[in-house]
């Protein structure tokens, strides 16, 4: 039997299918049994996530970040990650629950996705790709996690949301830096390669866009006490916009990321 | 001037840095740019991105970032961060302007060999360069996709009758010959003694051949080479053609060499990533001509605002991460203190 991408990606949903299902029940029951279960099962299954990217790599000879399929496995790996360190400083069941749910959907997004990896075109034979690439995909993981824990903060009752709403501010800073860095490196990237370091293509534009709505949060959030819930809802909204950015730009507009 | 026009002033400018009406720049920015992807770049950018009202909104935000910079300037090392920040956009945005006004773009169609000093702009008017652009050589690169073989079967005058398309080994039947062929072997890379014995092979694709056969008999035909005769079918000849199947452009490039009075100053390959830069100009690979691959499509931008964009890049960068470390160490620093 050949092992490939696609039987790491298989093992990787299932197990996080199974530390979703470890989480709910742990967040009922309260047994460590099945925190065992829960955090095995996500650290296994985020280690297989990392070789199918790995597995995918050598099966295509470039590092895998040119399409919505090979974006999505790092999509994956990132929220899990990540994840990581909040759990460092703040293991909540409820927001590992929610990071695992997220994954789960991100990789079975990823068998609707066209998975055949073309030659690179001319414009994305260039170092900037990974870089770019890396950055956008971190800053998008960064906003997912927020997203969990910004509804988190909105459901759960007052005295519990004040945790969420820090967090959510904490990961919308730190997607929101490499926002910043995506789209800057995105601009020197497309002043060599197309001369212009803005175009209003419609991917940058979206990119601009969501930079507006958490700019937005960001300002709110420093200046105003009654900001949470509103800010909570403006990082809900941003995901959506991220979401749109990520896919819906590439099927719905068009523009000089078409092969994205 | 007098105390109450100050104030007055003092208001404007008091409202317009409010978090509420940044947040409705930032609305206002935001339903114009999703209303500009909604319609071609072209469109938008004459209705929309190039407009007075869309360029105001960004001149009210440059107010509002530099009058609450100025009222209150950092006090703290958390505060220079949040300035740095600030200061971010009206260097970017300033960059940006001095490229709108002095910046410049034309193209250049250029044949092999010969030389131009003069660029054409979209709106068909003339940019002259300070030097001559010579193209020496435009170079295509495309990715190999799998062997596609062909048979090609002639005449005695030499007349194609029919030819048959195959990926490998197979049998297949002319209408044109009412005939049976079978590939027999495919070979990518093959010698044969005056014997017809194999003397040397590899699975290179260099010289290709295959091995046909046709009632009984049994011919070798080399890729690219002479029509060969086949003694069973009168006066019937098959010629094997090979390539590889494109599978897509791997890059174009154009080997240019600057020349100031007719002296060459710099000689590089331009291609989609590696610009030329010279004199303030940069030089790009932007096209060629797919029905002749003598001619490349360059273009030449001016754009004396890009390093002031890219300072603007680095402060941002720089007031990010600054705040990006405070925001750590609070979280750092507020874990000691529940501990």
């Amino acid at each position: 039997m050949i092992i490939d991408y696609n039987i790491f990606l298989n093992i990787a949903l299932l197990l996080f299918m199974f530390a979703t299902v470890f989480f709910v029940l742990l967040i009922i029951f309260k047994k460590e049994i099945l925190n065992l279960l829960a955090t095995s099962a996500f650290i296994v299954g985020l280690i297989a996530n990392f070789l199918a990217f790995i597995y995918k790599w050598f099966a295509v000879d470039y590092i895998p970040l040119t399409n919505t399929f090979e974006t999505l496995i790092l999509f994956s790996l990132l929220v899990g990650s990540l994840y990581i360190f909040v759990w460092r400083s703040d293991p909540d069941k409820i927001i590992a629950c929610g990071c695992s749910l997220t994954i789960v959907l991100l990789i079975a997004l990823s068998g609707y996705v066209d998975d055949t990896s073309k030659p690179l075109m001319p414009a994305l034979q260039s170092n900037w790709l990974v870089i770019h690439v890396l950055f956008c995909i971190t800053s998008y993981a960064g906003f997912a996690i927020a997203f969990v824990t910004a509804i988190l903060a909105i459901v759960m009752k007052e005295t519990e949301s004040i945790n969420y709403y820090k967090i959510t501010y904490q990961n919308v800073f730190f997607a929101y830096v490499f926002l910043v860095l995506g789209i800057i490196t995105g601009a020197v990237w497309a002043e060599k390669a197309w001369g212009a370091f803005w175009s209003w293509d419609s991917k940058e534009t979206w990119a601009f866009i969501t930079f507006l709505v958490y700019s937005i949060y960001l300002h709110g959030y420093k200046q105003e006490e009654s900001w949470t819930r509103k800010g909570a809802l403006i990082v809900i909204t941003g995901f959506l916009f991220i979401m749109f950015t990520y896919f819906g730009v590439n099927y719905l507009l068009p523009g000089l990321h078409s092969y994205a | 001037m007098n105390k109450s026009y100050e104030e007055k002033i003092e208001k404007f400018f008091t409202f317009i840095s409010s978090v509420n009406v940044l947040s409705v720049i930032f609305l206002l920015i935001i339903i114009a740019s999703t209303a500009g992807t909604l319609f071609t770049l072209e469109e938008s950018s004459k209705i929309i991105y190039n407009s007075f009202w869309f360029q105001a909104i960004f001149l009210c935000l440059l107010l509002a970032v530099i009058y609450c910079r100025l009222r209150s300037l950092p006090k703290n090392i958390k505060e220079f961060s949040t300035f740095l920040v600030h200061l971010s956009i009206p260097v970017i945005l300033t960059g940006a302007f001095i490229g709108f006004v002095w910046g410049d773009k034309a193209y250049i169609q250029l044949d092999k060999s010969s030389e131009v000093d003069k660029a054409i702009r979209t709106n068909k008017t003339i940019m002259t360069l300070p030097f001559q652009v010579l193209l020496k050589d435009f170079i295509l690169e495309k990715y190999k996709g799998q062997p596609v073989h062909t048979l090609l079967f002639y005449d005695k005058n030499g007349t194609m009758i029919c030819s048959r398309t195959f990926y490998s080994e197979m049998t297949f039947h002319s209408d044109a010959l009412q005939e049976n062929f079978e590939i027999l072997r495919i070979i990518p890379n093959i010698e044969i003694n005056d014997e017809g014995k194999i003397v040397s092979f590899s699975n290179e694709w260099n010289k290709p051949a295959i091995k046909l056969q046709v009632q009984n008999e049994t011919i070798w035909v080399f890729a690219n080479s002479s029509p060969k005769k086949i003694n069973n079918l009168n006066n019937i000849s098959v010629k094997y053609f090979f390539e590889f199947e494109n599978a897509g452009i791997k890059d174009f490039k154009s080997v240019v060499a600057i020349l100031e009075d007719k002296r060459k100053v710099i000689v590089k390959t331009i291609e989609v990533n590696k610009p030329l830069r010279y004199k303030g100009y940069s030089i790009y690979q932007s096209g060629y001509d797919e029905t002749n691959l003598n001619w490349t499509v360059l273009m030449v931008k001016k754009n004396p605002g890009i390093p002031v964009v890219y300072i603007g890049f680095v402060i941002l960068i720089m007031g990010l991460f600054f705040k990006l470390y405070l925001v750590s160490s609070q979280q750092i620093e507020s874990k000691g203190n529940e501990q």
